[in-house]
């Protein structure tokens, strides 16, 4: 309950901070350079978690690392998934995990001079944009990095609802099915019933149809004709 | 001659280009000229002129060279019959004081053949320092071969230009940001438009129909007759 | 989200446009590519049971090896230089004290799987040298100053408490530091580097701090000599003293110091062998040139002395560690090739070898195959210039009925079988040179080593902070009866002298190796061929002279020598030169100067020329308007990077285009605030670089692409001399989400193929960013967004797919070299970091290509089922036929 309490409050306070965004982007952009100081050395902390149990590779705390700023600072992962990157001066840094099978949100940290933490999204396009993420961290996997493409299966359905199928397969019902069906004197009952309601509702267009489906039995008819004439 | 001139006309367009002044701190610049006109390894370099530019902002300067004597015509001409090269010493005096010299080298014969019109190019680092000066003929091709006759070869006409460090690019997120914006706005707003032909719209609607019609048609006793044979 | 829609947005046109660009499928893992894993050059190991070696390298890296086979088990890496790992200790645990810098790490590490067991860091500011001391779970520092005391810190080593002790011990006879060092609980010192000084030594640990003094002559005798000092591996508070390369054991005790009588090496350690201590050896027979173990029991002094079959023509370094049971010993030893061997006791063998100068690699290069015997022998029948029919008859018939013999027996009559070209030119030789002067030359198709060769007391030149050692190809295998050949320059480790080495890449065979009695100041591969297809090398000595190698060569370079330009560059003085060569009147070549740039004060990060063997196929871009704007390449020119100090704007990189003939700067441009790594490609027409941009805490990658404009210039042949327009630049920059450490962009044989740009980032992965996606899309882009440009993403993707190593990290990457297959489509990358990974890469897929996938079967067997199918309806059609005439 109090966690979607403060999400929507940051949710209108981030508005704010936009609608400002766009009058004078500059100005904010400007105000956040950076000032390192090497004064004080700190702590960051965090757990990081495996993904859910049976996908949970054996031994991840050996094969997970931590880099701050590219490998600047490192950070190892101890049985329980806690870590600790040790002197840290005061400044901004992008903390990433590395796990060759998952992939895991990269966490901006920032350590200003006087020790105060604030972690926080990385937005590289608009960095005066915060979203801020608890500290101590809790990174949780986005899921398994896909490194691969999927390969496509031959399936019967890809198969059968390939276009060029299905425009062989319609015409072919249609010529060779359907007269046959039609021949059995129940459905011819039927359909005509069902032609008759039809003819009732659009006779126009119907009639089109049976016109042109009647000009090719026409010239079927005429066909054979020719053809038992040569036949003589 | 007349392509020369439209190539010096295109040169000068994109040298100045690249005018877009950004440094910060304006100064003078002083440039003594010394040039060699025998090639030698260690080659003896002689006075050629004196260049001031007032300005490394606007690039504004003065030129004062004086003109090649008889021998020196001479020893030109046949430095560019040898087909060496022609060797320039730019002194740079900067406005604090301090001196650099640099080297720059073309070919003989392409001076002599473009009568001693050359470019001068001062190029500058990001904060006005005189990073090097380049000596170059305005030509599309090397050597044409052409003959000239030696009194031709007396006065350098040299044009100076100075080329400064462009500001880099940057990402552009502001119009990105603005784009997604819009974009977003316009969905709110429903003003999706749908640009979808109206076949591929409402076949799902038409072909059906088209079935049932077949179908009723074929249902005719004369149209299934004449299908069924 | 806002944010949420935005990244949507990207992510739906990346993945509209990566699935139909590349990425592997699953089942094509190792198919292609292979990949060399390597811990490096070891500083420390412990065997730490019949089953495991714990190794702690210059690297950084800390892993555990397979006993039996030398595997790598599994591998951790530590902060990078100048970090390194300072002590290693194998017990029940693995404890690591690394850092550098006054940031120090202790770390313990689980034996089993090498994760983090605990861990704690502590911060000194002061920089100076310490010793560490691990002594019953007490981790001690020990810090000298030198002429006044030694600060001794103990920490509790699991946990980092500090006892709150911080003891000086006062040690005025600290004078220098060399001739000091820690043993056991002990600290060490010899007053004078001869045998008249006096040895001092003090239990850092003991309350009283009692310091003892011995004179030297006391403990070994006066002998004329210098006199070093040395802590004995692997044991307790015992030195080795060494006059005249042979060592005494000493045994430090709090009363009297124990003096052994035997005479040892300078190499000897010290094993554990139950209750006994044992000490080893290696000592190289000179009369039979074969190593040998000498073991000697400390206590009763037993001598023994083990024939080795080991050879390694680099001779062996030191031991490093060595672990017994009885009298079963087993012995890792490395040479002077970085490679570690295991040797086994008393058999003499050594169970493996690892080669891990393989770590360390400075160049590579691909190198193509010659013929088969077979195809090359169809190739001399056309040699003969002998237009006799009766010959070229006899040889044709003779070259088909052999090949008919191959076909017939499936083998061919070869030397070297299996190191010939294929049909599509995938399977090359790579020349790797590595920073410790060992070659190898690997096989690209399994990555397994062909031969290798072994240069003593070389070095890489170290060229912008790079180690670099040329390496150039003279004549590739392309001309059949003449072998191939390359040369590579590296310096002398003592006098800096230039080392020459020319040798065979394909069987290692050495043409010539020369010690150059001159420093190497620039060399270069001549463009020209001789009559026997060999390009010059041209090598620029320090004192400007020129030397040509063949020495035939001079008389080609003499004939184009106006058109011969070298170009210097000196990071000391921050100058660029440009020169042109003379004939001095000596019959010497000479170099003139003949372009000078004077960067000032800015230190210079990066000169990148373009592959000389690179390709252009489109000489322009078509516009949206039908016409056409023309690229401005120009092969002379070089990129420059440089990064100078700013008061305001804390750094300035300044990137120059320079033509390297002219010297004139075609373009130049300035970044503010930005910081390194800075990376280059120069590729084409354009540029790609990389920076950290310090105001906005981001990586960004810029582009700078050059156009001559509507017409082309000199479009016949290229000349630098010939301005007569400068190029009209289009940049653009992005925002890129990663760290890169090294980048290069595609190779293909023609240039047809579209370019990516393969940058390998600290994360391991290596991924690719098609250049269709840098490509400034200038005023002509955003106009018209139908040209077939991607519309403009401040923020570059790096989707998963685009790792072409997918889940074979690789750490510590330095450098990438790509090669064209002469199949148009691919494209081979070797990466060499502390790992080596090869793979090939299409970045237009491979459209020349049947896809692997693709079905012989089912097109036969459709293609067989339809002649069948229409032969039987024939004949069904004609019975029916005539069926029906009888009607």
């Amino acid at each position: 309950m109090t966690k979607t309490a403060v999400n929507l409050e940051m949710g209108a306070s981030f508005l704010l901070i936009l609608s400002l965004l766009f009058t004078s982007t500059f100005c904010i952009e400007s105000s956040i350079e950076d000032d390192t100081e090497t004064q004080g050395r700190y702590l960051i902390e965090g757990k990081v978690f495996p993904s859910e149990q049976p996908f949970t590779p054996a031994n991840w705390q050996a094969n997970t690392r931590l880099h701050i700023n590219g490998g600047e600072f490192l950070g190892f992962v101890k049985e329980d998934g806690s870590f600790i990157i040790h002197n840290v001066p005061s400044g901004s840094y992008i903390l990433e995990v590395l796990h060759p099978e998952f992939s895991y949100e990269p966490i901006r940290v920032e350590i200003n001079s006087k020790g105060k933490f604030r972690a926080r999204k990385v937005n590289h396009i608009q960095t005066s944009v915060v979203i801020q993420v608890p500290y101590p961290l809790k990174l949780k996997p986005l899921g398994k990095t896909r490194y691969f493409q999927i390969r496509e299966q031959w399936r019967v359905t890809d198969f059968l609802f390939n276009p060029m199928i299905l425009m062989m397969i319609l015409p072919l019902i249609l010529i060779m099915i359907l007269p046959k069906m039609l021949n059995d004197p129940e459905t011819k009952k039927e359909m005509e019933q069902i032609g008759s309601l039809t003819k009732f509702e659009m006779p126009e267009v119907s009639d089109l149809v049976t016109n042109f489906l009647a000009g090719t039995s026409q010239t079927q008819q005429i066909k054979k004709t020719s053809k038992s004439k040569k036949r003589q | 001659m007349n392509i020369k001139c439209v190539i010096v006309c295109l040169l000068i367009y994109f040298f100045s280009f690249i005018y877009a002044s950004n440094i910060e701190y304006d100064g003078y610049v002083h440039i003594n000229l010394r040039h060699a006109l025998v090639s030698s390894e260690s080659p003896v370099f002689t006075d050629r002129g004196n260049i001031t530019i007032q300005s490394l902002r606007t690039g504004s300067s003065t030129i004062q060279q004086k003109a090649l004597s008889q021998s020196d015509k001479i020893k030109l001409r046949d430095l560019s019959a040898a087909n060496k090269f022609y060797q320039l010493k730019s002194i740079v005096t900067a406005s604090d004081g301090s001196q650099v010299s640099f080297v720059s080298t073309i070919k003989a014969c392409m001076l002599v053949e473009s009568e001693l019109s050359d470019i001068l190019s001062v190029s500058l680092d990001y904060s006005g320092k005189v990073i090097t000066v380049t000596l170059a003929v305005a030509s599309t091709s090397t050597c044409e071969g052409a003959t000239v006759p030696i009194d031709k070869l007396k006065e350098f006409t040299t044009s100076v230009f100075v080329r400064h460090t462009e500001n880099g690019p940057v990402p552009d997120t502001a119009t990105y940001i603005q784009k997604l914006e819009r974009e977003r706005e316009a969905k709110e707003r429903g003003e999706v438009k749908d640009n979808r032909s109206f076949l591929a719209k409402y076949w799902m609607y038409i072909v059906p129909v088209i079935i049932i019609m077949v179908l009723s048609s074929a249902a005719n006793p004369d149209g299934a007759g004449g299908a069924a044979r | 989200m806002y944010t949420l829609k935005l990244s949507f947005i990207k992510y739906l046109i990346v993945a509209s446009f990566f699935n139909v660009s590349f990425s592997l499928y699953e089942d094509q893992i190792g198919k292609f590519d292979w990949k060399l894993n390597f811990v490096g050059n070891v500083k420390y190991g412990s065997i730490d049971s019949s089953k495991r070696l714990i190794v702690a390298t210059e690297e950084n890296v800390l892993a555990s090896l397979n006993l039996k086979n030398g595997q790598i088990h599994w591998r951790q890496i530590l902060e990078t230089a100048p970090n390194q790992i300072v002590l290693l200790y194998v017990d029940r645990e693995i404890i690591t004290v690394s850092g550098g810098k006054g940031t120090w790490y202790v770390r313990g590490w689980d034996l089993n799987v090498g994760s983090l067991l605990w861990e704690w860091s502590f911060y000194m500011e002061n920089k100076q040298n310490f010793y560490w001391i691990l002594s019953k779970d007490q981790l001690v520092n020990v810090a000298p100053v030198i002429g006044s005391h030694l600060e001794v810190t103990q920490y509790d080593v699991r946990s980092g408490r500090n006892n709150g002790k911080t003891v000086k011990i006062s040690t005025p006879w600290v004078s220098d530091l060399s001739r000091c060092t820690t043993a056991g609980v002990y600290w060490a010192c010899l007053s004078s580097d001869d045998s008249s000084g006096q040895l001092y030594y003090t239990d850092v640990l003991a309350p009283a701090n009692q310091v003892h003094m011995f004179p030297v002559q006391s403990l070994i005798g006066s002998a004329p000599g210098r006199v070093e000092i040395k802590f004995l591996e692997l044991s307790d508070s015992n030195l080795l003293l060494i006059r005249n390369n042979a060592a005494r054991y000493i045994h430090l005790k709090p009363d009297l110091p124990h003096v052994y009588p035997y005479s040892l090496s300078p190499k000897a350690i010290a094993v554990a062998n139950g209750d006994q201590t044992l000490l080893l050896q290696m000592i190289l027979n000179t009369t039979t040139k074969k190593y040998q173990i000498q073991t000697i029991e400390l206590q009763e002094g037993t001598e023994n002395v083990f024939e080795m079959e080991y050879n390694n023509e680099a001779g062996v370094a030191s031991v490093i560690t060595a672990f017994c049971k009885g009298s079963a010993c087993r012995v890792l030893i490395k040479s002077n090739d970085n490679s570690i061997s295991l040797l086994q006791l008393p058999g003499g063998k050594a169970s493996w070898t690892r080669e891990e100068a393989l770590s360390q690699v400075v160049s590579a290069e691909f190198l193509e195959l010659p013929l088969s015997e077979l195809d090359a022998s169809i190739e001399h029948e056309f040699d003969s210039v002998s237009g006799d029919r009766f010959s070229t008859f006899y040889n044709r018939i003779f070259s088909q009925i052999r090949q008919l013999l191959v076909v017939l027996t499936g083998k061919q009559g070869n030397s070297n079988i299996g190191l010939v070209r294929d049909e599509f030119g995938l399977h090359k030789v790579i020349v790797v040179v590595t920073s410790v002067g060992k070659i190898y030359a690997l096989d690209s198709i399994t990555g397994s080593t062909v031969w290798s060769k072994y240069l003593p007391n070389v070095q890489p030149f170290l060229v912008l902070e790079h180690q670099k050692a040329p390496l150039f190809v003279q004549r590739s295998a392309r001309y059949s009866p003449l072998a191939a050949q390359c040369v590579v320059l590296m310096k002398d480790k003592i006098t800096g002298h230039g080392v020459m080495h020319a040798f065979d890449p394909i069987t290692g065979e050495v043409v010539q190796d020369l010690r150059l009695p001159y420093r190497i100041e620039q060399a270069m591969l001549l463009p020209i061929e001789d009559e026997n297809h060999l390009k010059g090398i041209l090598i620029l000595s320090d004192d400007n002279e020129v030397n040509v190698y063949p020495p035939s060569a001079k008389s080609i370079i003499l004939k184009h020598s106006s058109s011969i330009f070298l170009y210097t560059a000196n990071s000391n003085t921050k100058t660029l030169h440009g020169y042109n060569l003379h004939q001095s009147s000596n019959d010497k070549l000479r170099v003139t100067s003949t372009w000078d740039l004077n960067l000032g004060q800015a230190e210079l990060l990066a000169v990148n020329v373009r592959p000389s063997s690179e390709r252009i196929h489109s000489q322009g871009r078509v516009l949206a308007d039908r016409s056409v704007l023309y690229k401005y390449v120009n092969p002379n020119l070089l990129a420059i990077a440089t990064l100078m100090d700013d008061p305001i704007h804390k750094h300035v990189l300044s990137i120059y285009l320079v033509d390297g003939v002219t010297g004139l700067v075609v373009y130049s441009v300035a970044h503010k605030r930005v910081a390194k790594p800075i990376h280059l490609v120069h590729s084409e027409n354009w540029l790609v670089y990389t920076y950290y941009n310090a105001r906005f805490r981001r990586m960004e990658m810029a582009a700078v692409e050059l156009y001559e404009g509507a017409t082309q210039s000199n479009s016949t042949s290229f000349s630098s001399h010939a301005v007569s327009q400068l190029p009209h630049p289009e940049t653009q920059a992005y925002i890129f989400p990663g760290l890169p450490l090294a980048m290069q962009s595609t190779l293909t044989e023609r240039g047809i193929t579209n370019k990516h740009i393969i940058v390998a980032l600290s994360t391991g992965a290596v991924t690719e960013v098609p250049w269709a996606f840098l490509e400034p899309r200038g005023p002509q882009g955003t106009m018209n967004p139908e040209e077939g440009y991607i519309p403009y993403i401040p923020e570059l993707p790096i989707p998963a797919e685009a790792t072409i190593n997918y889940n074979q990290t690789i750490p510590q990457v330095r450098g990438i070299e790509v090669a064209a297959a002469r199949l148009e489509s691919t494209c081979l990358v070797l990466v060499y970091g502390l790992d080596l990974f090869y793979t090939r890469v299409t970045p237009s897929k491979t459209f020349d290509l049947l896809k692997e996938d693709f079905d012989h079967w089912l097109i036969a067997f459709v293609l067989i089922g339809l002649t069948a199918a229409s032969y039987i309806t024939k004949r069904l059609a004609s019975r029916k036929a005539l069926k029906q005439a009888w009607k």
